[in-house]
């Protein structure tokens, strides 16, 4: 139970850079955006990812 | 001359009675194509067949209405517990909640906890939908839905523990593994090319449809949720979209009074019972 609850406290920061960022970088290509500061799609989805993933593990939520 | 209260008990559960029985078959097939048209939207917008944007529509509604065809397997109206067919009411209540992805244990004894102790701020599993206002109760369900929320599937899982049953303990074991299984399969999707597919078949109207079962299910027919009793915890109420796209729970306290009326055949029962309810003081919202 241990191992799952410290697997679930970091849950967003999972959810972060294996959904948010591949969903983020999918969004830039579809809508044929340029990433900032010559990020690929990819690269600026992992930024974007993580650090919301992060703030919401270390807040305990999202909004 | 008012009737004593056991008459008055007997005469209701005499009413009550003429509604309980049977397969209700609404329920199944309802909770069988729900789930397969669902299913059958991704090969549908995977292979262009389908738009994303039809497909995102569809499955709000899917998702939206997975829950009630399991919470009639919750209570065994299918078929009943012990009885020949109670595989088939188990496959319903399962198969209904792939959408969800709440396993159909999970659901069952938190939500027998619910009848048990409605509207008890400490143990009723749902208590944490309570609001004073519609408004309250929309952001409520938002906030019971972060990571670290108290109340929401949360509240179930921290109730589980501290049940610590054989029953509890394969209830949040079920729980577990659905929610790693959900969020593994979105990350699997996401990585393999299909993050917006993902997110708009499954994740996002999942949001919506926990949004509207919290307010409907459960924060609409218990409100204000200050009184506990069997008469007391849950109302009739008049619902601004109508019976139908309320999910019938207009008629709720039936449910409470009955669990075992299927949901489509509350209305009627409500009708044949309302004279006993209003004597028994309960709350009808002029219904």
């Amino acid at each position: 139970m241990f191992l799952v609850k410290s697997l679930f406290f970091f849950g967003p920061f999972f959810f972060g850079i294996a959904f948010l960022a591949p969903l983020v970088a999918q969004v830039l290509l579809k809508l044929e955006w340029t990433a900032p500061f010559g990020l690929s799609p990819l690269h600026f989805g992992l930024i974007i990812g993580a650090v919301l993933g992060l703030v919401a593990t270390y807040r305990g939520k999202w909004v | 001359m008012g009737m004593t209260s056991q008459s008055l008990r007997a005469r209701e559960k005499a009413i009550a009675d003429q509604f309980t029985g049977g397969i209700p078959w609404l329920m199944v097939f309802w909770g069988i194509t729900n789930t397969a048209i669902w299913l059958a939207l991704w090969p549908l917008v995977f292979t262009g067949i389908m738009p994303l944007w039809l497909g995102f529509i569809i499955a709000t509604i899917n998702i939206t209405a997975s829950y009630l065809p399991s919470h009639d397997a919750q209570h065994y109206i299918i078929a009943p517990k012990g009885s020949k067919l109670e595989w088939f009411n188990e496959l319903v209540g399962h198969w209904s909640l792939i959408p969800l992805t709440l396993p159909l244990r999970t659901a069952r004894i938190t939500h027998m906890e619910h009848h048990k102790h409605a509207n008890d701020p400490l143990l009723d599993p749902d208590y944490s939908t309570h609001a004073t206002g519609a408004l309250q109760a929309l952001w409520k369900t938002v906030v019971n839905r972060q990571p670290r929320a108290e109340g929401g599937f949360n509240r179930y899982g921290q109730l589980l523990q501290q049940w610590d049953s054989p029953a509890a303990k394969a209830a949040l074991n079920d729980a577990i593994i659905s929610k790693t299984l959900f969020f593994g399969i979105l990350a699997a999707l996401a990585l393999s090319g299909y993050a917006i597919e993902a997110a708009l078949l499954w994740w996002l109207p999942r949001h919506v449809a926990l949004t509207y079962i919290s307010f409907y299910l459960s924060w609409a027919p218990h409100h204000p949720a200050v009184e506990q009793g069997r008469y007391k915890d849950t109302r009739a109420f008049k619902s601004k979209l109508g019976n139908i796209w309320s999910s019938g729970m207009q008629y709720h306290i039936i449910h409470h009074l009955y669990p075992t009326i299927p949901l489509n055949r509350t209305p009627a029962a409500y009708r044949a019972l309302r004279p006993i309810l209003a004597e028994r003081g309960c709350n009808l919202d002029n219904m």
